[in-house]
């Protein structure tokens, strides 16, 4: 074989090589992102988030309601980009209020099932950019029976943060 | 000419050399604080028998918080009207909500007796948030400075008034405020 050719195979065995090393690595990153995201939150807009999670048990004795500190909206826009959560463990339907500090409500849901998000937050009006503090989500808690019959209910206080 | 040019692009280099030493001598240092999240867990409904005068309703807890710190607390704040009532119904019953709280400041201490007594409707709990990020899940401490077990929230219907009231579904909401709040001690 002359030197010409062992050259070449040398040079094709490197490319063959390099090739394979960057297979093996994309293969990690993904592999890395995949097992990642199995424990990312499932509401991340708006910078809170209530964690899935997959062990959780039904809990008829107790109501678990997520809070945040904060949430961001999106600045003179209705349509917002950010769903809210009934944890799973939960044993009653949701109706979620999103009301500013001097009581004008912003949103209101639907009921939502436990383990279910509720429809993008669609706000009653637009807010300018700026901070809202002391601003209020009121879980309200209902029996899943045909009358709905009230529960006790939650309110969390936060600032939200039109951007 | 020649000189001039040396002497100006020797000039040129060292004034980029001292911006560049001068650049690399500042370091900007910058944090985000998150917003923190929790989930908080409060009383489901609960049956109170006819006739019960002192009636476990469960506990309120905090879990799965995350961005609190030594000074960043959790204040839970119970709500509640006072009475049962029902729609069909001209009479009330008129109730109260007890907790059971240590009488040492420090949780495990030689005198943790728990006692109970009243909650008033706008007293609240304070969960103390942890270095690590967490709060304090299994107990808070209230208005009153006691550290509070989060396991004992009863509703105390005295006997006389079961006596007076009709027959009838009587319902009554406990409504339950938390918040965010910077340390008061």
């Amino acid at each position: 074989m002359s030197t010409t050719t062992q050259k070449k195979n040398q040079k094709k065995n490197i490319v063959i090589w390099v090739a394979l090393l960057i297979a093996v690595i994309c293969f990690c990153v993904s592999a890395g992102i995949v097992l990642f995201r199995q424990n990312t939150p499932v509401l991340i807009r708006g910078g809170g988030a209530a964690t899935e999670n997959a062990a959780a048990e039904e809990n008829s004795d107790s109501i678990a309601v997520p809070g945040y500190e904060g949430l961001t909206l999106k600045a003179n826009s209705l349509q917002q980009e950010i769903a809210l959560r009934n944890p799973p463990q939960n044993t009653c339907y949701f109706v979620i209020s999103l009301y500013l500090e001097d009581g004008t409500l912003l949103w209101e849901s639907d009921y939502i099932m436990p383990g279910s998000d509720s429809d993008q937050i669609v706000l009653t009006q637009e807010l300018p950019q700026g901070t809202y503090p002391n601003a209020v989500l009121k879980y309200s808690c209902f029996k899943m029976d045909k009358t709905k019959t009230p529960l006790n209910s939650a309110e969390t206080k936060l600032t939200l943060r039109a951007k | 000419m020649k000189k001039f040019i040396s002497i100006a692009m020797a000039l040129t280099l060292c004034c980029s050399c001292i911006t560049i030493a001068s650049a690399a001598d500042a370091t900007t240092l910058t944090t985000t604080v998150p917003d923190a999240t929790y989930t908080l867990n409060i009383p489901a409904d609960q049956e109170i028998p006819f006739g019960a005068t002192e009636t476990d309703i469960g506990s309120v807890t905090v879990t799965e918080a995350a961005g609190f710190a030594e000074g960043k607390d959790l204040r839970v704040t119970l709500t509640y009207d006072g009475s049962f009532s029902a729609d069909d119904v001209s009479t009330s019953i008129p109730y109260t909500i007890n907790k059971a709280a240590m009488q040492s400041s420090t949780i495990g201490g030689p005198s943790d007796a728990p006692i109970k007594y009243p909650v008033s409707s706008g007293d609240y709990l304070v969960f103390k948030g942890y270095y690590n990020g967490s709060v304090a899940e299994g107990f808070a401490i209230d208005a009153d400075g006691y550290n509070v077990t989060n396991k004992h929230l009863e509703v105390v219907i005295l006997s006389e008034d079961w006596g007076k009231a009709l027959a009838g579904d009587y319902s009554s909401t406990i409504t339950f405020t938390a918040e965010v709040v910077v340390s008061e001690s």
